[in-house]
C-alpha cells in the first residue's frame, strides 16, 4: 500500500501563500475555522472505526478505477447515445460494435454492480484486524450479511414470475456502499466483542486450526447473520427496495420530483450530493433528461429553430445536469484541476493522475473512494458548495437572458464543460458561462487543497491515511 | 513548467479541437435529424381513472402489466388542475414506443356536470401531450367514470386534433347509464353520450368490460348500466365487444388489477403477442 500518508517534508510556497493570504485579509476567524477543520480531520483519523472506513475506501479504489474506465468504454463509446460514439460515429465503422457493447456491459455490470459486497467485506476485515480477532471470517460474515440485508422478498411471493431476481441487485453496486460500510463496521464491532479468543495468524493453515477458528467465532457469525437478516426482513414490510429504497424514497416526495423553482432545485441537488459523499451514489444523476419539461423545451426549440424563449428555462436538467455536474457530481473536474495544479499531497496526486480521464466523461467514483472525498470533512464542503454556486451563476445568466437554456439533448458522458455549449446548439455564451463556472469551482476547491498541503507538510504529522 | 511541457500543451490543444469540432458538427446534425423526424412510432396507452381516484389509481395495474411484459413501459402521470394547468410526474423514455400515460384530475368528483368538465380538461391535457410527444395514434383505457370521460372526449373533442387517431378504446365497468339499474329509464348522462355518438371515430374498436359479483352488479356499478354502452357504440364504431368477467376480485375497485382483465388488456388493448395460455383463457371468456 503506497497510499500511506507522507509527512516530514519542507513547508512549501503554497502553505506560505495560504498563511499570507489569510493574514493579509486579517481573517483570523477563517484561520481558526481552517485549523479547526484540520484538527477535526486529524482527530477523526484516530478513531479505529473511522480509519477502517477510510482504509476500506482506499482498498476499493483500484476496482472502482477499473470500473470507471470500463464505464467510459461501455457508456461513452459502445453505447448508442455515448458521447464518443456520437461525435466519431463509431458504430458506423467499427466492426463488432454490438459484440463489444455486450461485452463491456457485462464488465461494467459485474465490476460496478457488486462493489458494495466487497466494501462490506473490507470494512469488517479492517475493523477486526485492529482488535486482533479473526478478520477473514468477519469479512466473509459481513459480505453475507450485507447480501442478506438486500434480499428481494417479493421474489418469494406467490405472484412473482421466474425472472425477478432473488436479490435487490441495484443495492449491491456503488449506490449500496453506505449500507455496506455500515454493515461491515457493525459486523466488525460484533466480532470484536463476541469472539471468544484472539486470532493468531498462521503462515501455513492447518485443518485443525481452521476448525479452531470456527469454534472461536461461531457466536459472532450467528449473531451477525441473524441480526442483518432480521433487519432486512423487517424492512421488506416497509420498503420493497430495502433500506436503500427508503433513502431514495425522499426523492419521490413532491417537493423534489417536480421542481422548477430555484430553491427546490438547489435543495434537491444538495440532498443528492450529500447522499453521494456518504456513499449512496446516484439518486438524481441525470435522470431528468427525459422529463416532460425537457421534452417541451426541445419541441419548442425545434419548432422555433432556436433555444431562446424555451417554455421551461429553469429545471433540474437545465441547471444541474448542464452546469452543476462537470466531471461528475460535485464539479469534480474542478477538484482534478485544483489537485494537479497546486496539491503537494502525494496520495492526492497519485489518485487524480489515475482518475482524471474518467472525470472528463463525468465518472467521478474513483475520486470519491480514492482521495477519498467520501467521509472527508475537508473535501465534503467544496463538494457540496461548488455545484450550488455553478447552478446559481447559470440561473442568473439564464434569468438575465445572457444565454439561452439547454434545450437540445446532451448525453451524460458529454464532457462537463461542453454541456451548455452543445445543449444550446452551439451558443458560445453558454460555453463562456461553463468555463467561468469551472474557474470559480477551481477557486472554491483550491483553499481546501492548500489547507490539505499544510496538513501534509507543516502540520501535525498525520498518521496512516 | 510551461516551457518544459510545451509539447504537452500542444497535444492538449489538439485533443480539445479534436473533440470540440466533431462534437459541434454532431450536435448540429442531430438537431437537423430531430427536426425532420417526429416521434410518429410512439403509440401511448392513455388511462383515465374513475371518480375520486387519483393519477396513481393504475399503479398496481401497471406493475401487473410490467411483470409479464418483456418490454419495460415508462409511465407519465398528469394531473389537470381546475384552471387547466397541468402537473407532470414521471417520464417517457426516449425509445419507448408504448408508454403508459395516466391522466388524473384535481377535481375528480362524481356527477354529470363534473364529467362534462373533466372531458374538457382531458382535451387540454391531450393537446399538450400531442404537442410535446408528437404521437399520431394511441389506445385509450378508462376505469368506471374514466370510460365516460373518454367517450365524451372521443365523441366531441378528438376532432380538434385531426392528425391523431385513436385505435382501440377499452372501458372497465363504465356506467354508461350512471347508477341506474333500469333497462328503460335513461339518465341525462346517457342522453348526452347518446346524442353525440355520431362523432365517434368510425375506425375505432371498443371493448367494454363489465365485472359482476352477482347477477346485477359489481357491488358499485349496475350491470345494466354498463350494458347501456351498446346503444352508444353499436353501429357507430368498427368493432364493439362486450366482455363480462366474474369470479375472484370482481368488486368494482378491484377490476383494474383483476388478473383476467389484465390479460384482456394485454391481448386486446396493447395488442401484445401473449402466450397461448392467456389467449385461451381470454377466448373462453368470449365464448360465453
Amino acid at each position: 500500500m503506497h497510499f500511506l500518508g507522507s509527512f516530514g517534508r519542507q513547508p512549501t510556497r503554497d502553505s506560505v501563500y495560504l498563511e499570507q493570504s489569510l493574514a493579509n485579509e486579517g481573517m483570523n476567524e477563517i484561520k481558526k475555522i481552517a485549523n479547526g477543520l484540520l484538527k477535526w480531520e486529524a482527530g477523526m483519523q484516530r478513531l479505529a472505526y473511522w480509519r477502517a472506513l477510510r482504509e476500506t475506501l482506499t482498498l476499493l479504489f483500484p476496482f472502482v478505477l477499473i470500473g470507471a474506465y470500463i464505464n467510459i468504454f461501455n457508456q461513452a463509446i459502445f453505447q448508442k447515445n455515448g458521447f464518443i460514439n456520437h461525435i466519431y460515429y463509431v458504430s458506423h465503422w467499427l466492426p463488432g460494435f454490438k459484440q463489444l457493447a455486450t461485452y463491456t456491459s457485462m464488465l461494467s455490470i459485474s465490476i460496478n454492480g457488486v462493489v458494495a459486497v466487497v466494501a462490506a467485506f473490507a470494512a469488517a476485515n479492517f475493523v477486526v484486524r485492529t482488535k486482533h480477532r479473526d478478520n477473514l471470517l468477519a469479512g466473509l460474515t459481513a459480505a453475507l450479511s450485507f447480501v442478506m440485508l438486500n434480499f428481494n422478498y417479493s421474489a418469494l411471493s406467490q405472484q412473482a414470475q421466474g425472472d425477478s431476481s432473488e436479490f435487490l441487485v441495484g443495492n449491491l453496486g456503488s449506490q449500496g456502499i453506505f449500507l455496506a460500510l455500515l454493515v461491515g463496521l457493525l459486523t466488525g464491532f460484533i466480532f470484536s466483542k463476541l469472539a471468544f479468543k484472539p486470532h493468531d495468524h498462521q503462515l501455513i493453515e492447518t485443518r485443525d486450526h481452521l476448525l479452531q477458528r470456527a469454534k472461536h467465532n461461531w457466536l459472532p457469525i450467528v449473531v451477525s447473520l441473524l441480526l442483518f437478516s432480521l433487519i432486512g426482513y423487517g424492512i421488506s414490510y416497509v420498503s420493497k427496495e430495502g433500506l436503500n429504497g427508503l433513502f431514495y424514497a425522499v426523492f419521490q416526495l413532491p417537493f423534489v420530483s417536480s421542481s422548477t423553482g430555484l430553491l427546490a432545485i438547489l435543495g434537491t441537488t444538495l440532498l443528492s450530493n450529500f447522499f453521494w459523499v456518504v456513499g449512496i451514489i446516484g439518486p438524481i444523476s441525470f435522470t431528468s433528461s427525459s422529463a416532460v419539461t425537457t421534452v417541451q423545451n426541445l419541441e419548442y426549440a425545434l419548432q422555433h429553430g432556436s433555444a431562446w424563449g424555451a417554455p421551461n428555462p429553469i429545471t433540474l436538467h437545465t441547471l444541474f445536469d448542464s452546469y452543476g455536474n462537470m466531471g461528475g457530481t460535485g464539479m469534480t473536474l474542478a477538484l482534478v484541476i485544483a489537485v494537479l495544479w497546486r496539491s503537494r499531497n502525494r496520495d492526492y496526486r497519485a489518485v487524480v493522475k489515475g482518475s482524471w480521464v474518467p472525470s472528463l466523461f463525468n465518472f467521478n467514483q474513483p475520486l470519491l473512494v480514492g482521495l477519498p472525498i467520501m467521509f472527508s470533512p475537508l473535501l465534503i464542503i467544496p463538494f457540496l458548495v461548488t455545484p450550488m454556486v455553478s447552478m446559481l451563476m447559470a440561473w442568473v445568466a439564464i434569468k438575465l437572458q445572457w444565454m439561452p437554456a439547454v434545450v437540445y439533448p446532451i448525453t451524460r458522458t458529454t464532457p462537463g464543460v461542453l454541456m451548455g455549449w452543445l445543449g444550446t446548439g452551439g451558443d458560445w455564451r453558454a460555453l463562456l458561462v461553463s468555463v467561468i463556472n469551472l474557474a470559480v469551482a477551481v477557486a472554491i476547491y483550491l483553499p481546501f487543497i492548500l489547507l490539505d498541503n499544510r496538513q501534509v507538510t507543516g502540520g501535525a504529522p498525520d498518521a496512516k491515511a | 513548467m510551461l516551457k518544459r511541457n510545451w509539447w504537452r500543451w500542444l497535444i492538449g490543444l489538439f485533443v480539445v479541437i479534436g473533440i470540440c469540432w466533431p462534437a459541434y458538427n454532431w450536435s448540429r446534425a442531430n438537431i437537423t435529424t430531430l427536426k425532420t423526424a417526429g416521434r410518429t412510432r410512439m403509440a401511448p396507452i392513455i388511462m383515465i381513472p374513475g371518480s375520486s381516484a387519483t393519477q396513481n389509481r393504475f399503479d398496481s395495474l401497471i406493475t401487473e402489466l410490467g411483470k409479464e411484459t418483456p418490454a419495460k413501459h415508462s409511465v407519465l402521470k398528469l394531473t389537470v388542475q381546475t384552471n387547466g394547468s397541468i402537473k407532470y410526474s414521471g417520464t417517457i423514455n426516449r425509445n419507448d414506443n408504448q408508454p403508459f400515460i395516466v391522466i388524473g384530475f384535481a377535481d375528480n368528483k362524481d356527477g354529470k356536470a363534473n364529467i362534462d368538465k373533466q372531458a374538457k380538461w382531458l382535451n387540454v391535457a391531450f393537446k399538450s401531450l400531442v404537442k410535446t410527444y408528437k404521437f399520431n395514434h394511441f389506445q385509450a383505457l378508462g376505469h368506471s367514470n374514466g370510460g365516460l370521460i373518454w367517450t365524451l372526449f372521443l365523441e366531441r373533442y378528438l376532432k380538434e386534433t385531426p392528425k391523431v387517431r385513436v385505435e382501440r378504446f377499452m372501458s372497465i365497468a363504465s356506467p354508461y347509464n350512471m347508477e341506474s339499474t333500469s333497462t328503460t329509464a335513461k339518465t341525462s348522462m346517457f342522453k348526452e353520450l347518446y346524442e353525440y355518438r355520431t362523432g365517434l371515430p368510425e375506425s375505432l374498436t371498443v371493448y367494454s368490460i363489465a365485472g359482476t359479483e352477482n347477477y346485477t352488479s359489481d357491488g358499485t356499478v349496475p350491470y345494466n348500466s354498463v350494458n347501456y354502452g351498446k346503444y352508444i357504440f353499436q353501429d357507430q364504431v368498427k368493432h364493439f365487444t362486450e366482455i363480462t368477467v366474474t369470479g375472484a376480485n370482481t368488486a368494482h375497485s378491484d377490476l383494474p388489477q383483476n388478473k383476467q382483465i389484465v390479460a384482456l388488456i394485454r391481448q386486446y388493448l396493447m395488442a401484445e403477442n401473449v402466450p397461448n395460455s392467456i389467449r385461451k383463457q381470454n377466448q373462453q371468456q368470449l365464448r360465453r
